[in-house]
């Protein structure tokens, strides 16, 4: 979220009411941003994304002074047509075509009011088009240019300027190498075939948009008193609100604003290819006021709905019945909820009253859950202490220091955008983490006995991936679960495991099979313990575990008994490798188990 | 004052019952043991506990005793080697000492040791014949007289042994220190010396005399099953005594915690949601009207899966049907009367594994799956949640969310206060407020702050709001109102635990969770 220093004595002659510390400071929590500090010069106020409008002291005074109720309704906005034209031409690059623009006379400018103009550009830039992703702002002294400005498509190996901070003439392809804003932004442009230009009558090239504007006619300082303001981009929507943000600005800052008459190539654009720009005059929307009542539990009339609404901003037509007019710099206002939404933030949230209703809804645990929660218990029960690690791990810890090869390698879920190489993998198991702690716990009492039930995820295998990409199968999966219809989805299967690891001098296989005998006991599935071979423990010394239930199936006749039997292989045990013990600096002997939990439940389902 | 010295006498352990009296007479712990007739472990095990009662003083001597060796206890039978060689040669003439030594009185190697002492002492010539490469001694005057007189190395074997050190007179000493150095002869060693001695307490306890009669001290299964104890007393123990620590098995307090939380929400009717922690982002945000150029999609806030890096949609979850419909709300609205954001929405971008960025993904996914008739319904769910951040002390990169949604035709905003008043007052939060914030999926979207109860600031545990048009008719395919909200977990537990650094939480230190106190609001 992006935060402003406002001036503040700038905002509160804007805001038109001088409140008190405390009030000041429960009022702009109240309207919905959130206060950072504030000091008798600056005030610094996170803005939520979706009210870019208040991302200057004169969008957010122009808000406020409302709320606290200095004024009402619509903010006045007046224009006249300056009569000049900026033609939008079809050679633009089909990644940039639209270009807004207009003309702001009159400004007193001084280094605070140029701080203010730039701070707002800049803050647009960063969340209404999203780092100049969706449209590029630009601003210019109108004396240096000559009218008619045409917005076109230009080879980039044809033109040449001096941008912005340089004394120098350079190609487009030298400032996407060498100037700051082409290293920053050059990548939005760079693959275009055409770039595109703002040209002015006299053939000057003013600016390439979005990257940079020309030194010599593109820049303003204090002198400056008449302002040409553009913006372009892919998204006229975006850009046209960010024009009316700025014109809106500039005119509470005392400028005299002037409309310049967009001539599009392109006929599907405004009327027939023509509209004025900044076009300031209020949206219009129904306010549904047996809606906003209901969502919010009050029983408002539509004179208190509309003095709401005009707390907020809005103006209430008098020509159509309750229809609510949004000012042309509102870019959050899509639906009746929004309108609510504001009634509610006028109403003040802190002003509701708040009930539990007496709706009768059935509770419900996740069964799988209580069944983990029911494992957990037997494990407390023989003295284990429980652990909760991290999902994302490393391969590193996962396969290498476990002692495991390329094989089991591949089929770790791998993060793409890691910030560091120790948390770059979701876990495929357990174990690797509740060594990682016997590791980290040397110092502390033994025996160290760990348990540890969470989620791990693995990539489908392949074969099963050409049976997901047939779109057939999809149709014919017959499952409700929800997690097996998620991995269908992302190719990652989750489980959850049951990791147990037994750690003191006399540790041994005999205590690990004991443990999970009792576990598997407890839950009346007979098991056999076959030897195997796993590289993370002893040779020898390491089981599969299979467990089997038996079905009795009675057919209607109640004579013949039909046995079903249903064998799963559901864990690993056995005596840690002193080479895996080694990797992870444990001293102690440590004998452990991993159990598929989901498996088990399933099975226990059946 | 009596009732003190008597409660001492009634908890007294039977081997304190047995050397306590001793201790009048005796002090050494040599003799305690003799009288006793215990074992020394058990007198001193004894004599410790009326020590730690402040019965008795133990004193501790080390004291330096001589001790004869094997060579030691025979040369005080059968002479000093020297003290030999010296009356072998008492004729007073040269002998040649390969042969002309009486070989039954002493032996070759001690014959060696005799020259060199002797020669020390100025009692023997030696005579080298280099020719024959023989040694020849004879007595000189000196050595005439000692013949007549006690060496002080045989006046020190003559003592009873063993004897201490510091009794020996100090011209001696030289002697002692060279009898030390040969070979068996003797050794001295370090005692510790042990006396018992009674405080006036101990006097006391005593004087009001400690019944003899036998008590029983542990209850054994002999006892219970003779019925013996019926005719003794039990000694009474003193019950304040610390004891070593032990710890039982013990579940992790963000689990206790968790259970805690789902208890909550069983026992207001809500269901618990699941599901999985790598989702398409279709589900976790293009499902709850997330624009897909949202910042939140970005690389540096949500961690993206390098392979898979794309999920299969459409599926039996994201039907064509469902997909459409949410791509023409984004586009512009569709049939939720909204205008939608008004951009082109991209099945690719929609397609890209990431790890849930918040279980509201579960509520979309629920939603998804609700029928009409199933309303009004209340779920909820806890899980784990990811955001691409470095961790820190206030941040994590993974933990834990409580989700829920109340989908009811008659649900409105105060509902929603109430619920998280509800939960925050079950969490020991009494005070709960809510301030305007912006969530792309939520309407009346609120930030949940909770006044901490003794440092009195505000603390934001969360977000809450109703669910807007644009998520609900897609995935319901009707727009009834859907509060929802979802809570941080790792911020109660900090503060409840009062950690200074949330990565206490996952750190796994095995101390710290078996001795944190139980998670009990």
């Amino acid at each position: 979220m992006p935060t402003v220093t406002l001036n503040r004595q700038v905002f509160e002659k804007l805001a038109g009411k001088k409140l008190t510390e405390e009030k000041l400071k429960d009022r702009i929590a109240l309207i919905g941003t959130d206060l950072e500090s504030l000091n008798e010069k600056e005030i610094h106020v996170e803005v939520f994304p979706n009210r870019p409008d208040m991302l200057s002291e004169q969008g957010f005074g122009r808000a406020f002074k409302t709320f606290i109720g200095a004024a009402k309704g619509l903010h006045e906005f007046k224009s006249e047509s300056s009569g000049y034209k900026l033609f939008v031409e079809s050679s633009l690059p089909k990644e940039w075509p639209y270009a807004v623009a207009f003309i702001a006379r009159n400004l007193k400018l001084d280094a605070e009011k140029v701080r203010e103009i730039i701070q707002l550009q800049e803050k647009l830039g960063m969340t209404l088009t999203r780092k100049r992703k969706k449209g590029g702002l630009g601003l210019y002294p109108l004396e240096k240019i000559k009218f008619p400005v045409r917005f076109k498509g230009i080879e980039p190996k044809k033109i040449r300027f001096v941008p912005l901070g340089f004394s120098k003439e350079m190609g487009a392809l030298e400032i996407l190498e060498h100037h700051p804003k082409g290293k920053e932004y050059g990548h939005i442009c760079r693959d275009w075939d055409k770039f595109s230009v703002f040209v002015d009558d006299n053939n000057t090239i003013m600016s390439m948009p979005p990257l940079i504007n020309s030194d010599t006619v593109g820049k303003i300082d204090e002198s400056t008193t008449e302002l040409f303001v553009e913006g372009t981009g892919p998204d006229l929507n975006v850009i046209t609100y960010a024009i009316n943000i700025i014109a809106a600005s500039l005119y509470d800052m005392g400028a005299k604003i002037e409309t310049i008459e967009m001539m599009y190539d392109d006929k599907k654009v405004g009327k027939e290819g023509r509209f004025d720009v900044p076009d300031m005059a209020a949206r219009k929307m129904k306010i549904d006021y047996d809606y906003i009542n209901r969502m919010l539990g009050l029983s408002l009339g539509k004179k208190e709905v509309n003095g709401f609404l005009e707390q907020m901003g809005y103006g209430i037509d008098k020509a159509e019945n309750d229809v609510a007019l949004i000012a042309a710099y509102r870019a959050d206002i899509l639906h009746q909820a929004d309108l609510m939404e504001d009634v509610a933030i006028a109403y003040g949230y802190d002003n509701f009253t708040s009930e539990i209703p007496k709706v009768a809804t059935i509770a419900e645990e996740d069964a799988e859950d209580n069944f983990i929660r029911h494992v957990s218990d037997i494990f407390v029960g023989l003295g284990f202490t429980e652990a909760n690690t991290y999902h994302i791990s490393n391969k590193n810890e996962l396969i290498n220091k476990m002692n495991l090869s390329e094989k089991e390698d591949v089929q770790v879920v791998e993060l793409a955008n890691a910030l560091t190489e120790d948390y770059n993998s979701v876990r495929n198991w357990i174990l690797p983490n509740l060594l990682k702690i016997l590791s980290e716990n040397k110092h502390n009492e033994f025996p160290q006995n760990l348990f540890e039930i969470g989620v791990v995820a693995r990539k489908v295998n392949e074969k099963k991936e050409e049976e997901r990409e047939d779109k057939k199968l999809n149709a014919m999966i017959s499952t409700d679960n929800l997690s097996l219809l998620t991995s269908q989805e992302t190719g990652v299967e989750e489980f959850k495991r049951l990791g147990v690891a037994i750690c003191h001098n006399n540790a041994d296989f005999t205590q690990a099979k004991q443990v999970i005998e009792y576990l598997l006991k407890l839950l009346q599935l007979p098991n056999e313990i076959l030897p195997v071979e796993h590289p993370s423990f002893v040779p020898g010394r390491v089981g599969r575990v299979i467990v089997r239930k038996v079905n009795n199936k009675e057919d209607d006749g109640n004579e013949v008994e039909e046995r079903d039997n249903v064998e799963r292989k559901i864990a690993f045990i056995g005596e840690i490798h002193p080479k895996v013990l080694a990797n992870f600096g444990i001293e102690t002997p440590v004998v452990a188990f991993e159990l598929n939990v989901t498996e088990i439940f399933d099975l226990l389902k059946l | 004052m009596t009732t003190d010295i008597k409660a001492i006498a009634d908890q007294l352990h039977p081997l304190e019952r047995k050397v306590f009296p001793l201790v009048e007479r005796f002090s050494k712990l040599d003799d305690l043991v003799t009288e006793s007739s215990l074992q020394q472990v058990e007198v001193l095990r004894a004599l410790q506990w009326l020590q730690n009662k402040k019965l008795v003083i133990l004193k501790e001597e080390v004291k330096e005793l001589a001790v004869l060796g094997e060579n030691g206890k025979k040369y005080k039978l059968n002479k000093l080697p020297e003290r030999r060689f010296l009356e072998a040669l008492a004729d007073g003439k040269e002998h040649d000492i390969q042969s002309g030594i009486n070989p039954v009185n002493i032996t070759k190697e001690e014959v060696n040791v005799s020259i060199g002492i002797l020669k020390v002492k100025n009692a023997i010539n030696v005579r080298k014949d280099a020719e024959k490469n023989i040694l020849f001694v004879q007595l000189t005057d000196i050595g005439k007289k000692l013949l007549k007189e006690k060496l002080t190395e045989e006046k020190i074997l003559e003592k009873d042994f063993p004897f201490e050190v510091k009794h020996l007179p100090k011209e001696d000493k030289n002697s002692l220190q060279y009898l030390v150095k040969r070979k068996g002869l003797l050794e001295i060693d370090l005692y510790k010396i042990r006396n018992a001695v009674l405080t006036d307490l101990g006097r006391n306890v005593l004087k009001a005399g400690i019944s003899n009669e036998e008590v029983i001290d542990r209850i054994s299964p002999d006892l219970l099953k003779t019925g013996s104890w019926k005719t003794k007393h039990f000694r009474a123990y003193n019950i304040k005594t610390s004891v070593s620590r032990v710890f039982g098995g013990r579940r992790h307090f963000m689990n206790e915690a968790i259970d805690y939380v789902k208890r909550i929400w069983l026992d207001l009717g809500f269901k618990e949601m699941k599901g999985n922690i790598v989702q398409p982002s279709f589900w976790n945000f293009d499902a709850l009207f997330t624009p897909q150029d949202h910042p939140a999609r970005e690389m540096q806030d949500t961690f993206f899966i390098k392979n898979p890096n794309l999920a299969y949609i459409p599926s039996k979850a994201a039907s064509k049907e469902l997909i459409k419909n949410i791509q023409e709300t984004h586009e512009y609205g569709r049939k939720t009367g909204s205008t939608g954001w008004r951009y082109d929405w991209n099945i690719e971008e929609a397609r890209k594994n990431v790890l849930r960025t918040h279980t509201t993904v579960l509520s979309a996914q629920t939603l998804a799956r609700l029928k009409e008739s199933d309303l009004p319904a209340k779920f909820f769910s806890v899980g784990t949640v990811f955001r691409n951040e470095t961790l820190d002390w206030k941040h994590l990169f993974e933990f834990h969310q409580t989700d829920c949604i109340v989908v009811d035709p008659n649900a409105n905003f105060k509902h929603l206060l109430g619920y998280l008043k509800d939960f925050f007052k079950n969490m020991g939060y009494d005070k709960v407020r809510f301030r305007p914030a912006y969530f792309p999926y939520t309407n009346c979207s609120t930030e949940v702050e909770v006044l901490h109860p003794i440092q009195k600031k505000w603390m934001e545990l969360g977000g809450a709001g109703i669910f807007r048009s644009e998520v609900v008719v897609p995935l319901l395919g009707k727009d009834i109102p859907v509060l929802a909200w979802g809570l941080g977990l790792e911020r109660i537990l900090m503060d409840y635990y009062e950690f200074n650094d949330l990565r206490d939480i996952y750190k796994n230190d095995l101390k710290l969770i078996r001795e944190s106190k139980l998670f009990l609001r």
